[in-house]
């Protein structure tokens, strides 16, 4: 038990004393084993020092940027660790600096100093905004401790989905609800599901919509459609230049865990969605999300042709659904009639504190926001 | 009705410390209440709130204070669970926080 006390040399030293410190890219191994503890899941060491190293942000600070902060107890034992990973953003005709937090972890034994880790990441310095797009519920209930506050954006708390394998997703929901004799009793529920998900199937055949296409990579084009991103928005957004797409997904696109469509006119880009693999796999669940999707074009019928283009592959390799999760404006309404099934998340995931007075009050308008899971660390 | 002090001393607050604590301990089990004294341990060695019920801790006490004195504070400044210097250690670190916080605000 850790709340012995052990005796060093004379004093008594307890054990169960617990303090803060900033992470170092060291204490990979001792992170990496207690999330994996907790069933979280483990990058690789390289692409978890990715997240920083060669992050356009971190690099342009000189590493001056600390990565997280560690709870170590007093015989030298990691028990916690939150990420900070720095992130761009483009708002108001500036750039802005958001500290993410990420891979929030802490020993079971220790959950009160959870505490400990949050006072660190709040009170940081050199940041416009701290985010977490992964909040569960304890996470809000903390961050709102700290006066962080939900995105006020209607809507982040419903996934928006389609079913592509029926059966599997049948299977895969009763084993997430522990439900005996799974796979058999999906074979009912997946009938049911295939019906409702006929109703809303006519996009996934493509005619008669924009033609969009498939690339492997961000070039060029991504750094000119960013720029008259820049100059066209009023919302908040998480910059999406060329260097910052390929840092951002590094990771899927090494694995193939990304699909990318753009609608071009003239050689140049008008429009991209961002589709990436996150797959549940405890419970069997293999899943396409649209992290991103964005367009200098009000046409809806290009996100109709790209979500249709990814439909078609999705069920083509066998995967049992496509997910979204945020969005607003007129994108959302879209995707909301687009999608045949929602759900409910446990949580609001999107959290926000503003550091400063004028930023605080616009970010309390809505139309500030345009939150998708390529905000924060959901799709890092 | 008002006899609420503008700027209340730490032994206007300290009541209000223990209505918090008191509405904390409706909430756990009766073995597990904490004891309304100024050393009550809050947060550090010897407390056993979880982070949940100290998010809810803060929450309240903001709300209580508002209400009470009519100012707006943010607990969560000044490295609160600091070992050796935080505000949150005890009931009497606590009060004795809030009652200088008010005073500056006044």
């Amino acid at each position: 038990m850790q709340t012995s006390t052990i005796e060093i040399d004379g004093p008594v030293t307890s054990a169960a004393t617990v303090f803060a410190r900033e992470a170092r890219f060291a204490d990979y191994d001792a992170i990496a084993a207690l999330m994996r503890q907790y069933g979280m899941d483990v990058y690789a060491r390289e692409d978890w020092e990715q997240l920083w190293r060669g992050n356009p942000v971190y690099e342009r600070r000189a590493g001056d940027w600390p990565i997280g902060w560690v709870l170590e107890t007093g015989i030298g034992r990691v028990v916690g660790f939150s990420g900070n990973i720095p992130a761009a953003c483009w708002f108001g005709g500036e750039e802005l600096t958001a500290a993410v937090t990420s891979a929030w972890v802490v020993d079971s034994e220790y959950r009160s100093h959870s505490m400990l880790l949050a006072s660190k990441y709040f009170a940081q310095k050199n940041v416009n905004l701290l985010l977490n797009t992964t909040a569960i519920h304890i996470a809000g209930q903390i961050f709102r401790a700290f006066h962080a506050k939900p995105i006020p954006v209607e809507g982040l708390e419903t996934a928006l989905f389609w079913v592509l394998d029926c059966r599997g997703f049948a299977s895969s929901l009763l084993a997430r609800k522990r439900v005996p004799l799974a796979k058999v009793i999906s074979y009912p529920l997946g009938a049911g599901l295939a019906a409702s998900a006929a109703i809303k199937a006519r996009i996934s055949s493509g005619r008669d919509l924009p033609a969009v296409k498939a690339v492997e990579d961000f070039d060029e084009r991504f750094d000119g459609l960013w720029q008259q991103m820049t100059e066209r928005t009023a919302t908040l957004l998480s910059v999406r230049d060329r260097e910052t797409l390929r840092w951002h997904f590094g990771r899927s696109l090494k694995s193939n865990g990304l699909w990318i469509y753009v609608h071009e006119a003239e050689g140049l880009l008008t429009s991209y969605a961002i589709f990436h693999r996150q797959d549940k796999a405890d419970v069997g669940l293999t899943r396409m999300r649209l992290v991103d999707f964005q367009s200098l074009e009000a046409n809806p019928r290009i996100l109709d042709a790209m979500i249709a283009a990814a439909l078609r592959r999705a069920k083509g390799e066998g995967i049992q659904m496509l997910e979204v999760l945020g969005f607003s404006g007129a994108v959302r309404s879209r995707l909301e009639k687009l999608a045949p099934f929602r759900r409910k998340l446990p949580s609001q995931l999107f959290y926000y504190k503003a550091m400063g007075k004028d930023l605080k009050a616009q970010l309390a308008n809505p139309q500030a926001w345009q939150p998708s899971s390529y905000d924060g660390d959901s799709s890092l | 009705m008002n006899s609420i002090p503008q700027i209340p001393s730490y032994d206007d607050v300290l009541p209000v410390v223990y209505k918090a604590l008191d509405e904390l301990n409706q909430q756990r089990a009766r073995n597990q209440r904490l004891q309304a004294s100024p050393d009550c341990v809050i947060f550090g060695d010897g407390g056993n709130l979880n982070s949940l019920e100290l998010s809810n801790f803060i929450v309240l006490m903001e709300q209580l204070v508002q209400e009470k004195f009519g100012a707006e504070i943010d607990l969560t400044e000044n490295d609160p669970f600091s070992p050796e210097s935080g505000h949150m250690r005890t009931a009497a670190t606590l009060a004795a926080h809030i009652s200088n916080l008010v005073r500056e605000q006044a």
